[in-house]
């Protein structure tokens, strides 16, 4: 079948980067915008949509990877390469297929993980906390016998029950709220190990979400247990009379040593740091439990500092990979970039775009090593947050810089005769001073306009944007984010869509 | 939770004075603010506890303001220059666990002068920086010697400070608005026959274990969860949470 222009495109843009786009960037002109149009027009007539079904589908998540995040990280990874940012693309920009999906829970027009992913891999939107489960389930609710009876199947579920080989990737904690919500179920997003449940859920009978990774599957459940595991959260697994590598006991009080339970029950193999990682050859490795990170792993920008090692996203998925598509059934895969959404929390924009740039590579890795005849690859967000790109700053100003607009060199001064960052949030712990000194009085939230940045270096890594409205950790967003979709069954995202509309795509492509 | 460390103190006395700065090391501080002209009755009093060992230091408050207080920071250096942190909730048995990066977040600037600043209040650059007098006196069975000078922003300061232990025994700031000053109440060990023997209130392994610890990086997805609200409003003085402003 011959491949329409458009895929080839995007499959040369992206394993080339943007290099073509540098070129471009320096002749532009009117008719240089028109033959643009016309080149991207002509791609999309050639559009064919794939109606065939897939073998495989991986889904990524960017968690709190809202749109201006997208822009703000595209433009970022650019000016990082030192190409045009405004031209550049992240990976998943090549796809062919873009959604909106609205990202509202049952009870909530501003949601967190747990609900968006439950709608994003079961098809069903639930309430806030709840981890696959339907809204019927009350937060907390304690009774084992209520939460079975309201389970809702996953994606993940599915495909185990079709034979296929499974996976999970997170730079988060394995047991947070988006991995989690591919295999547990669970009314508290929180009860990731035994030590976090109420004694009413303890007495009620319900399994934390580590241990659910390990009871809910093999002989007599579900599959044959979740085929590659990576991700942090090692603590979560571990019992609290064991230290583990980097010096950090683990949490558990039930004494289960669930890392040597999978490794015993399923068969697998165990790592902990890069080393490990590395060593795993995906020619003759079927089942992997990798725990990098007594809780979340690094960001990005601090992964060379971790202490025992850590692979990146991009590593986790291109080995994940290696060793699913052994499976002549095939595979589903989901890889989530999971700490974006923490540094916004933060409020620190740099650290939020060069994850979502390491949420890219790591989508860039995955098509570099799959058929997109026969695997569907989406990429979305579960949620948004308040990171805003504003001011009229002019083309390559630095997306973390103060704003200078076209034709000026000085920064743009607001109403108050101070610059101001093009990036902001709208709300959150706001701008930091150091704090000097251990004085009884406390540090506040610098909310508002707090000191004249005009020397301070904005595109400092550690450097906090300000914020309008103070608070301790900056929150989510309700607008809606973006679906990317490449492979079989894409064309069906479209339209701005409830989330849920996800796992029918996915469960369609699967021909479930 | 309490535990004795009255062995442990006793056995240290038997210890030579030099080897006694890396070792457990409890004492027991208030300290006082007052705006100045100072009126006692408008002061503001705060009764802590560091407790030291090794790479780990315990700050322990009790009474702020004439009222309990029952939170903790426990601050651990760990290899490779990284530090972290864990805010302790005592009536909750709750505990807020920061990673380096969090702290590097909230701009909480962890080197070995951060360290030095928890461990032993006045840092060794402080204190070089201070000129020392003549006078000495002995507190607590140690020696004391007394060094003056400027800090900061020009912050007139006194330290009286005990080498044996790197730790002061006062210290007092005087800022241009309000005075602060730091006085040593209950030390442990004591070369001193006749002290009595206080417990340090420390935070053991197994309370730690046994308290419910979320990660900092995970509260901006719990504060709009009514039970952990409940909560989080006690966690006052952990970094990061504050929304007073002065």
């Amino acid at each position: 079948m011959q491949l329409f222009n458009l895929k080839r495109t995007a499959m040369v843009a992206m394993l080339l980067g943007s290099q073509l786009l540098s070129n471009v960037a320096l002749a532009e002109d009117a008719q240089f915008w028109l033959n643009d149009g016309a080149a991207s027009l002509n791609d999309s007539k050639k559009l064919v949509p794939n109606a065939r079904k897939a073998k495989n589908v991986i889904l990524f998540v960017g968690d709190g990877m809202g749109i201006s995040t997208v822009t703000g990280a595209r433009i970022f990874e650019g000016q990082l390469k030192g190409v045009d940012g405004e031209r550049n693309k992240l990976s998943f920009e090549e796809f062919p297929y873009v959604a909106l999906s609205k990202t509202y829970s049952t009870n909530q027009q501003t949601s967190d993980s747990a609900p968006t992913m439950t709608a994003i891999i079961s098809g069903v939107k639930t309430n806030d906390g709840i981890i696959s489960l339907n809204q019927s389930v009350a937060r907390n609710e304690p009774n084992k016998n209520v939460i079975n009876a309201n389970k809702v199947t996953t994606l993940l579920e599915q495909a185990e029950q079709a034979g296929k080989v499974t996976g999970v990737v997170s730079t988060a904690r394995i047991t947070h709220a988006t991995p989690a919500a591919t295999y547990a179920h669970i009314s508290n997003r929180d009860w990731e190990a035994n030590a976090n449940l109420t004694p009413a859920a303890v007495s009620g009978g319900v399994k934390d979400i580590a241990a659910q990774l390990i009871d809910n599957f093999g002989a007599g459940k579900i599959g044959d247990g979740v085929d590659v595991v990576f991700g942090g959260g090692r603590s979560y697994f571990l019992p609290n009379t064991i230290t583990d590598i980097e010096g950090t006991k683990g949490r558990r009080t039930d004494g289960r040593n669930l890392p040597q339970e999978y490794v015993t029950k399923f068969g697998g193999v165990y790592v902990e740091n890069k080393t490990g990682f590395d060593a795993i050859n995906p020619a003759t490795a079927t089942k992997v439990l990798g725990l990098f990170n007594p809780s979340h792993m690094e960001y990005e920008q601090d992964r060379p500092n971790d202490i025992a090692g850590e692979p990146s996203l991009a590593d986790m998925t291109g080995k994940a990979i290696d060793i699913l598509k052994k499976n002549q059934n095939g595979f589903f895969l989901m890889v989530e970039g999971g700490r974006i959404d923490h540094a916004s929390h933060a409020g620190n924009a740099y650290r939020t775009f060069k994850d979502a740039v390491a949420l890219s590579d790591a989508v860039r890795e995955a098509v570099s090593k799959v058929n997109l005849n026969d695997t569907l690859i989406i990429v979305t967000a579960d949620h948004s947050h308040t990171l805003t790109i504003g001011g009229y700053p002019k083309r390559g100003n630095p997306i973390l810089g103060k704003v200078v607009e076209p034709g000026k060199t000085t920064p743009t001064l607001a109403a108050d005769g101070k610059p101001y960052t093009t990036v902001s949030f709208a709300n959150g712990p706001g701008y930091h001073t150091n704090s000097p000194g251990d004085a009884v009085y406390n540090e506040s939230i610098a909310a508002g306009r707090v000191v004249d940045m005009s020397g301070v270096d904005t595109e400092d890594p550690d450097f906090h944007q300000e914020a309008l409205v103070p608070l301790s950790s900056e929150t989510h967003a309700g607008e809606e984010v973006a679906i990317y979709a490449i492979g079989p069954k894409s064309y069906l995202v479209h339209g701005v869509q409830e989330q849920s509309y996800i796992y029918q795509v996915m469960k369609d492509a699967f021909g479930f | 939770m309490i535990f004795k460390k009255t062995a442990a103190c006793l056995a240290m006395m038997l210890m030579s004075a030099g080897a006694l700065a890396d070792d457990v090391v409890n004492a027991r501080y208030e300290t006082v603010q007052c705006v100045q002209p100072c009126k006692p009755e408008e002061a503001k009093h705060l009764q802590w506890w560091l407790m030291r060992e090794g790479n780990q230091v315990e700050i322990r408050n009790l009474y702020q303001n004439g009222e309990p207080a029952h939170h903790s920071s426990l601050w651990q250096k760990k290899p490779a220059g990284q530090f972290s942190y864990i805010y302790l909730m005592h009536d909750e048995r709750r505990a807020i666990d920061y990673a380096d990066v969090d702290l590097k977040l909230l701009s909480i600037k962890t080197d070995e002068q951060f360290w030095q600043l928890k461990s032993q209040l006045v840092t060794d650059s402080e204190l070089g920086s201070l000129k020392k007098m003549a006078d000495t006196e002995t507190q607590y069975g140690y020696p004391v010697e007394k060094y003056t000078g400027t800090l900061g922003n020009g912050i007139q300061s006194e330290v009286w400070w005990i080498p044996a232990l790197k730790l002061p025994y006062k210290v007092s700031y005087t800022y241009p608005q309000h005075t602060v000053s730091i006085q040593l109440q209950s030390l442990q060990p004591a070369l001193k026959a006749d002290q009595p023997v206080e417990i340090a209130p420390s935070t053991s392994l197994t309370a730690l274990t046994n308290y419910q610890h979320v990660d900092y990086a995970d509260l901006g997805d719990m504060e709009h969860n009514p039970s952990e609200m409940q909560w989080l409003a006690k966690a006052h003085g952990a970094p990061g949470l504050q929304a007073h402003g002065h």
